[in-house]
């Protein structure tokens, strides 16, 4: 293959070689960290992390023969990688995907005690945590559709191929979501 | 939602790829790779070698109980 391969014509070849073969370890290369990246993200721990994002190449290589590049190879493989993060999280069960902070008040704690939220200092520290917390009230759905949204930087147009759904039902489901939580946490200032 | 709530999340450390990922990978791969072909050896390649080895058997039977031999090809 003369210069740098698409992914696509990489898909092709990998599509052709009996093993995992030097084409699709190239494409494990490319996309290792970006795909640990959105199980990380939308399981929250290691051990699930490293689990989804194995078991996401491994169902890449058994379905290499099956991308048929009617969208982006990107797209193909972050859309496994969500709907895998989001069975291992659906069969796992919320209570053991985190690791809950200890000895840090949450805002839901304070939404529910309808007490002001923590102070400037304590909930810029937090924040990260409180956010993520935030969004555990949503739908597996919902939080992952967020999460690829503002915090992957993906287009609806994506987001509509990785879910199957309409660029409208998605950005419907965002707003709704956005306003779920602006709901429960008034004084967050979401 | 403010963009500095999505953007703290967004750079949330995330921690490095482990180390061993690859070869985990790759294990997982070959592990599929030899169950995909047992499934194929046991759903193809048995059935194939018993159906030939049934056919000789048959064969054989016929020879030994009318003394020709009756093929398909045979041209007279």
């Amino acid at each position: 293959m003369g210069g740098v391969a698409t992914d696509e014509q990489l898909a092709a070849e990998a599509a052709r070689e009996g093993s995992d073969g030097p084409a699709f370890r190239e494409l494990l290369d490319r996309y290792r960290q970006r795909v640990w990246r959105i199980c990380f993200r939308l399981l929250g721990n290691e051990e699930d992390a490293s689990d989804a994002a194995q078991e996401v190449f491994v169902r890449l290589f058994t379905a290499r023969a099956k991308f048929a590049g009617r969208s982006k190879y990107a797209t193909w493989v972050h859309a496994m990688a969500v709907n895998v993060s989001l069975t291992i999280r659906r069969g796992r069960g919320r209570r053991l995907r985190r690791v809950a902070p200890t000895g840090q008040e949450t805002l839901e704690q304070h939404a529910d005690a309808g007490q002001p939220a923590q102070s400037s200092e304590a909930k810029s520290v937090d924040t990260s945590i409180d956010l993520e917390q935030m969004l555990e009230i949503l739908s597996e759905e919902e939080r992952a559709m967020l999460i690829m949204k503002y915090v992957e930087g993906h287009q609806f147009d994506e987001l509509a191929e990785m879910f199957g759904l309409s660029q409208s039902a998605c950005k419907m489901r965002v707003r709704r979501a956005c306003e779920k939580i602006r709901q429960r946490f008034p004084d967050a200032g979401v | 939602m403010p963009a500095d709530l999505w953007t703290q999340l967004a750079e949330r450390e995330v921690p490095e790829v482990p180390e061993r990922f690859d070869l985990q990978v790759h294990q997982r791969v070959n592990r599929w790779l030899l169950l995909a072909q047992l499934a194929d050896l046991a759903l193809r390649g048995v059935p194939q070698a018993m159906w030939l080895f049934a056919r000789s058997v048959f064969g054989l039977l016929i020879f030994t109980l009318s003394g020709s031999y009756h093929s398909k090809n045979r041209k007279d």
